[in-house]
């Protein structure tokens, strides 16, 4: 099992996580990374976690949706809106779908479920350390519906995908991986990633625009 | 309030017919002593025709010579002498009421006038008043001053033969007498069956719509019988019959047919249930119409008589039974509208005698009430309908009111039943998915768990945790797919095969490229014909475990996974190029929970699973049949 052992992984690591056997397996994991130990943070609940934020900065957060004080999206949001640079996984048991796209709306970069191998929870966060943005089949097609999509030749905006996004998207939904979509495409895997951060950023805009819109419409915003 | 405007109502509309008496009547009531000639009048019967020579006798008019010579048909002179000096100056008119039937009148020895035919079938100049201007140089000039009006007059004996009242004197007198003559005998009757007929028609249109209505089809039949009456009276030729006889066979038939529908209607209004006076009625009127048409000339006169008496009794005691059953009900209360019929019906008792004594024996047909009768009945007839469309009216309404009403209340009761079903039905659905999870439950997840639970017993000692962490894990699976079936992706068929291989073809791919080995996934395009959703969902699994025993245990370098849709049937096929196991010595030792859960898994969604392993090939693959 090739492992990466890299001197400047992001550091601190904080794990928001309310069992303790999940949190044991997610040192686990991460130690696995070659992360020091004494670079993980382990919060409880979301107080705990604002502790650790208040006396710095985190380079890495994996985050449970489900808390005991309150729902994962408003950390992530949070966090999203302190670093916009920073790797936020959510790391989610028997989660809907809804739940997830929520989470990624709020500013996740990936998300991966409890009960799946260490293996591939570790996949999922190398994946992000990278810098890539991992995306399931139903995400990308749940993004298709949701981002308008512009007539052919028009200049993608803010919150609509472009033609080449579209086009990733398409065959994300059709489940091949991004490394098959670069073959496909005659790109190089990075640019796939970087597209697919992109959509999630837009994704992230589009909900702004999208609350921003309904707030209007509510009468909240003049 | 309402009692008020009802009776503002009823007093507006007596007004109406107040009016008509007024316009009706003048004439009869303000007939006046006319300062006229003083006539000597004489008769003779005429044989040839010509004016006799001799026996002249004296009468006065009007006349009807049948009392003076019973049974003589024929012709009758008439002889009216006069003083010229009677008119001091200026034009001189003569006047006459009626001639029954036909005439000629000369003056001297001029002829003024001349009925269309002297014979049969005779002129009808009975009912019609005349007036001629005298003309001066017909006047002779003679010492006596006297002067000669002569009638000759065609008469027959049952049709009351003779002359009716004649004046002479100023022109204009005997023409403002004339012209009112003319309009109590003429026009107020051609007005009366006018109106008759008309209202007639528009009942029986009523009673041809809605044959219920008897008392329309008696009141349309009373008024169509009452105009042919009127008609008979005003004709001035006997068409369309042959004779002038007939046409008064006529006018006595009209009236007993009359006097049944009017006795009909009456019983009818007044809802008086008679049959047998009804019955007898019909008899009667059929006898008396047969009599009256039938009944040879000479037996006329008396046939008419008690015909027409006859008829007239039955109507005044049909007038009189009706004020009783109107005003002293034996049975409930006095109503408004047999009230008003009775007022009606008393004016025709009024009506009836007066002409019955006055009019008739005067043979002063100017002076008749009857033909009031009509617009009376009319204006009643008006009213009493009026009331009756309206009181129907407001019926409509209020049931129309309460129609809305009880609509709106069945439609609330609809609507509460139908929540009532639909929240029973709803949880009768609840009921049967929980059911169905149960079931589930039973299946999927219990039998692995008796199966783990028997491995453990049966294995003797403790197992290795590998294969203890496999056993959840595998019972982990059966729990996702459970609750992947429940969810409302695992509830719907995926569009197409690459869209159901993509969540595993995305998952393992990514693990499979960071393993560095290669991957190949080929997937047909389109379903031909598409599994169920568990059956989606248990191959799935099936192919997630395959795929995951070949990541944990093969060190393949290569995998392969074919997904093809053929029209009966649904394959997936895992190969890889791994070290391989031998498929009957795990089998057999019991010792694979993988192996023998995905077997289970595909026994109970009816799939064939088959596995064949040597070094360098193992090949998993799982068959669904597909049924149309």
């Amino acid at each position: 099992m090739p492992t990466l052992a890299h001197p400047a992984l992001p550091a601190p690591v904080l794990v928001v996580e309310d069992e303790p056997l999940l949190q044991q397996r997610l040192r686990g994991v991460l130690l696995a990374l070659g992360y020091a130990p004494d670079a993980l943070l382990f919060a409880a609940t979301l107080a705990q976690a604002q502790a650790h934020l208040v006396r710095g900065p985190v380079g890495l957060a994996l985050v449970d949706l489900h808390l005991p004080d309150g729902d994962g999206r408003t950390l992530i949001a949070q966090l999203r809106a302190d670093d916009p640079g920073l790797g936020i996984l959510v790391v989610s048991a028997w989660s809907s779908e809804d739940a997830i796209l929520g989470a990624l709306r709020a500013g996740a970069t990936g998300y991966v479920l409890k009960e799946r191998d260490d293996l591939e929870v570790q996949l999922s966060i190398r994946s992000v350390l990278r810098g890539g943005a991992p995306i399931d089949p139903f995400i990308a097609r749940r993004i298709l519906q949701l981002l308008p999509s512009p007539p052919r030749a028009a200049v993608a905006t803010e919150d609509s995908l472009s033609e080449r996004e579209g086009e990733i998207l398409r065959l994300v939904a059709d489940g091949l991986s991004n490394r098959e979509i670069a073959e496909q495409l005659f790109l190089s895997r990075y640019t796939v990633e970087s597209h697919v951060k992109r959509v999630y950023r837009k994704l992230a805009v589009s909900s702004r625009v999208g609350a921003v819109r309904e707030a209007r419409s509510r009468g909240l915003l003049e | 309030m309402r009692g008020l405007l009802r009776l503002r109502r009823w007093l507006a509309a007596w007004g109406v017919m107040v009016a008509m008496w007024a316009v009706l009547l003048p004439g009869a009531v303000l007939a006046q002593p006319l300062d006229g000639c003083t006539l000597t009048v004489q008769a003779a019967r005429a044989v040839d025709g010509q004016r006799p020579t001799q026996g002249w006798e004296p009468v006065t008019l009007p006349d009807t010579w049948t009392r003076r010579w019973p049974g003589y048909e024929g012709t009758v002179w008439y002889r009216l002498d006069w003083e010229r000096d009677c008119v001091p100056a200026g034009p001189v008119g003569l006047g006459i009421a009626g001639i029954s039937m036909a005439g000629e009148v000369y003056l001297n020895d001029d002829l003024l006038w001349r009925d269309v035919s002297l014979q049969e079938p005779l002129s009808r100049s009975w009912n019609t008043p005349r007036w001629w201007l005298l003309p001066a140089s017909a006047l002779q000039d003679t010492r006596t001053n006297t002067q000669t009006v002569w009638v000759r007059v065609v008469g027959l004996p049952a049709l009351e033969p003779g002359l009716g009242n004649t004046h002479i004197g100023p022109a204009a007198q005997v023409g403002a007498m004339q012209a009112r003559q003319q309009w109590r005998q003429q026009t107020a009757y051609v007005f009366s069956a006018g109106l008759s007929a008309a209202v007639g028609c528009l009942f029986a249109g009523v009673w041809g719509l809605r044959r219920s209505e008897q008392v329309s089809g008696w009141y349309a039949l009373m008024s169509l019988a009452w105009a042919v009456y009127l008609f008979t009276l005003l004709a001035t030729n006997p068409w369309p019959f042959n004779g002038t006889l007939m046409m008064s066979r006529v006018n006595i038939a009209a009236f007993a047919l009359y006097v049944l529908c009017f006795c009909l209607f009456t019983w009818r209004f007044g809802g008086q249930h008679l049959p047998r006076l009804e019955r007898l009625l019909y008899g009667l009127v059929l006898v008396s119409v047969a009599a009256v048409l039938l009944a040879p000339q000479v037996a006329v006169l008396p046939v008419f008589a008690v015909v027409w008496v006859g008829f007239v009794v039955i109507f005044f005691i049909n007038c009189l039974q009706f004020q009783w059953y109107a005003w002293l009900p034996r049975t409930g209360e006095r109503k408004v509208q047999h009230m008003l019929l009775a007022l009606c019906w008393l004016a025709f008792i009024v009506i009836g005698l007066h002409d019955l004594l006055i009019a008739y024996p005067q043979r002063r047909m100017d002076n008749t009430w009857s033909t009031i009768a009509a617009p009376l009945t009319t204006v009643v007839m008006a009213l009493l309908l009026g009331e009756r469309l309206t009181s129907n009216m407001r019926r409509i309404e209020r049931f129309n009111q309460q129609l809305a009403e009880s609509v709106a209340t069945a439609r609330a009761e609809l609507a509460l039943a139908l929540e009532r079903e639909h929240a029973q039905a709803l949880h009768s659905a609840k009921l049967q998915e929980r059911m169905q999870i149960a079931h589930d439950l039973h299946d999927g997840l219990g039998g692995s768990l008796m199966r783990g639970m028997a491995l453990l017993e049966q294995a003797g000692g403790p197992l290795p945790n590998g294969r203890v962490l496999s056993l959840l894990k595998t019972l982990r699976d059966d729990l996702r797919q459970l609750i992947d079936h429940g969810s409302s992706a695992g509830a719907t068929v995926p569009e197409t095969p690459v869209r159901w291989a993509a969540p595993l073809r995305h998952r393992f791919t990514r693990l499979l490229d960071e393993m560095e080995v290669v991957s190949q996934w080929q997937v047909s395009p389109l379903w031909h014909l598409p599994p169920s959703a568990l059956q989606c969902l248990g191959v799935t699994r099936l192919v997630e475990e395959a795929l995951s025993n070949t990541i944990k245990h093969s060190h393949a370098r290569q995998v392969h996974v074919d997904v093809c849709a053929d029209p009966h049937r649904f394959t997936v096929r895992v190969q890889d190029d791994g070290v391989g196991f031998d498929v009957f010595a795990v089998q057999a030792a019991g010792l694979s929970v993988g192996l023998r859960s995905m077997a289970a898994r595909a026994e109970r969604m009816g799939a064939r699973f088959s596995v064949t392993s040597k070094p360098g090939k193992t090949v998993v693959e799982v068959v669904v049949l597909l049924e149309p």
